[in-house]
């Protein structure tokens, strides 16, 4: 597992990036998505991850939507157009950023598209 | 598959609240995040109770408090920046103002008058409120609300008696005596009362406290 001072940086790209792949979705279903899709390498913290949600709201990145489940409220998020906007710029600085970070730490083998 | 209760539902809404998460949107995430945990996690005849205790930590690294605090940040980052920024290029333009101000009046130029006066009119109604303002957002200073209160009141009065002496109004000595009577007789004794609490900080506000005091004394002395 990564550590949290490596994921907290790129939080907000992670969830951007899965909600325009997802749709729509509810923040213990982030969580368990990224935890599935990176093989337990990467573990959202609740702690981080609702903060960072209320943040992207506010900003207007993204827009809720209230189910009730009986008393229990869930929030599903889903992008706005400048959350799609932000989610694009922030994976192509991400993007441009290992790039970088490879050619510095010397890691920057030819292996050809994932 | 545990089956959540209505019960269940306000033992978590009223255990968030009681530990200091306000946000009505983020009780309702936490509740349906801890929901879907123990949904997941919990046998059907497990304990509720017993399980939430296990799942909460998960949600900070201190105390749940956090969670809020840290929305709090995320969500205001941005009015918290544009204070920041207004009170950096208020509090340096008074400044300046005010410095050219003494210098125009040390060499008894024209318009001394109105560089102190638009000096202290920024100080008072710039500076002053958006340090205020950013004060309130900091935690810290959020539980000595009274002592900060006062602190921006005095130097509030203090600056509008400033303001009427260099204009030659009435009533400036009045002001700042009053102003400065109220900082030596309630400021400074509230100050000792709550900051004499915290024993590592006890030196520091002995000292502190002294300062106020001298400079209260001296300050009142030249309004006789």
């Amino acid at each position: 597992m990564y550590s949290s001072e490596l994921i907290k940086g790129t939080l907000k790209t992670i969830i951007l990036k899965l909600l325009k792949e997802q749709g729509k979705m509810y923040g213990y279903e982030i969580t368990n998505r990224v935890k599935e899709l990176t093989n337990g390498k990467i573990q959202i913290t609740e702690g981080a991850l609702y903060p960072t949600l209320h943040a992207l709201e506010k900003k207007g990145e993204l827009e809720t939507e209230k189910v009730f489940i009986g008393k229990r409220v869930r929030k599903y998020y889903t992008l706005t157009k400048s959350g799609k906007v932000s989610m694009e710029e922030k994976v192509t600085e991400f993007s441009e950023f290992m790039k970088t970070m490879q050619v510095l730490l010397g890691t920057n083998t030819k292996t050809g598209n994932v | 598959m545990f089956k959540v209760t209505e019960e269940h539902i306000d033992f978590i809404i009223n255990d968030l609240k009681s530990k200091g998460i306000v946000l009505k949107d983020l009780q309702e995430n936490i509740v349906d995040h801890v929901c879907c945990l123990a949904e997941t996690e919990l046998p059907d005849s497990g304990s509720f109770e017993t399980h939430y205790k296990k799942i909460i930590p998960r949600f900070f690294n201190q105390e749940l408090k956090e969670l809020q605090q840290e929305t709090d940040n995320l969500v205001n980052s941005k009015s918290i920046d544009f204070l920041k920024s207004t009170l950096q290029v208020s509090g340096v333009l008074s400044v300046l103002l005010l410095g050219f101000g003494v210098y125009y009046k040390l060499h008894h130029l024209t318009g001394t008058g109105i560089i102190l006066f638009a000096g202290i009119l920024l100080f008072c109604l710039l500076f002053l409120p958006s340090l205020i303002m950013l004060k309130l957002k900091d935690t810290d200073a959020k539980k000595n609300i009274v002592l900060v209160s006062t602190a921006f009141l005095l130097t509030l009065s203090g600056g509008i008696g400033c303001l009427f002496k260099v204009m030659q109004w009435p009533c400036s000595s009045i002001i700042l005596r009053i102003s400065i009577i109220t900082f030596l007789a309630l400021f400074v004794p509230m100050y000792f009362v709550i900051m004499n609490k915290k024993i590592e900080q006890k030196f520091t506000t002995f000292i502190n406290i002294i300062l106020m005091l001298v400079v209260g004394i001296l300050l009142f002395i030249m309004t006789l």
